[in-house]
């Protein structure tokens, strides 16, 4: 399963810092925009807070990114640093599911 | 009305009732759009889905399209409320370069062109935040909509390029596209 691997630590944390987002969720979100988009061209980040590892983003940044220091607002700890408010504001929408359940809806059905 | 498949293979119409609207799902048949075309019927849509892929027996009026097909593409959207444009292959798969920027911006482009001339008025497409590019090498963070975006593969360039050429039809055509960035979906 996809978000098995994405849980892993180490050195594959880092592009996974991006996180995921759940197709159910982006159903949710399809439902709203047709009606909901305004005139002309619009852009919506739209990822899950929550990143699949369970390493601090803040760490990871300080060890593989120093050069960035220009960090506009204070993450979570394992929160994305990608940045959905616009999509969350402008539709109202919001994560519905978590990786953690679905690893573990996963574990439990290969069992 | 919406096109649909007839029993021969061509594209017909389905009718669907006002002031129910309808909308139209490309890739249907993928992962995502499977939970988007169910997503959409429950919230009381009348759905046409269509993918390259052919329909199940049970997908009953879902096309078999390439959307590459401009010709065909106009009968499908012809009198559709809504466009939601996800068809196109995925980051990791293994297609070349230029099948994947083929798929991806003159696919995406066929679509707009024929949103427009079937006065389709919104338009959702699937983007990626790979247009970002490497998030390391970004000078600040959280990755707004307004960071650079600088691609560095073909996957995310191509998504970018889609993203330009939907601008610039909204400000020639007056269509309304909104694009969604999305990250790796499970």
């Amino acid at each position: 399963m996809e978000i098995e691997k994405h849980t892993e630590s180490g050195c594959l944390a880092l592009s996974v810092l991006r996180s995921y987002v759940v197709a159910l969720d982006v159903a949710g979100a399809c439902q709203a925009l047709p009606e909901s988009v305004s005139d002309g061209f619009e852009a919506f980040n739209f990822v899950a807070k929550k990143i699949c590892i369970d390493i601090s983003v803040a760490d990871l940044l300080q060890y593989y990114c120093p050069q960035i220091t220009n960090i506009l607002n204070p993450h979570g700890t394992h929160q994305t640093p990608v940045d959905s408010s616009k999509l969350r504001r402008g539709l109202g929408w919001k994560a519905h599911y978590d990786w953690k359940e679905l690893r573990n809806e996963y574990q439990k059905s290969v069992k | 009305m919406l096109g649909s498949t007839k029993p021969d293979g061509s594209v017909g119409s389905l009718a669907y009732n006002s002031p129910v609207k309808g909308i139209v799902v490309t890739g249907s048949k993928g992962g995502t759009d499977r939970s988007i075309v169910a997503g959409l019927r429950a919230g009381g849509y009348v759905v046409l889905g269509v993918d390259v892929v052919t329909p199940d027996a049970a997908e009953v009026g879902d096309v078999q399209l390439d959307f590459r097909d401009a010709l065909r593409l106009n009968d499908i959207f012809a009198g559709a409320s809504g466009i939601v444009h996800f068809g196109s292959y995925p980051t990791d798969s293994s297609y070349s370069a230029t099948d994947m920027f083929h798929n991806i911006v003159l696919g995406g482009v066929n679509v707009l062109q024929v949103v427009v001339i079937t006065g389709v008025k919104r338009l959702v497409v699937a983007s990626s935040i790979m247009t970002y590019g490497d998030l390391t090498r970004q000078i600040s963070l959280p990755i707004t909509e307004d960071s650079a975006q600088v691609p560095v593969s073909v996957y995310g360039s191509s998504k970018q390029i889609l993203e330009h050429v939907a601008a610039d039809y909204c400000r020639w055509d007056g269509i309304s596209v909104a694009v969604m960035r999305m990250s790796r979906i499970v």
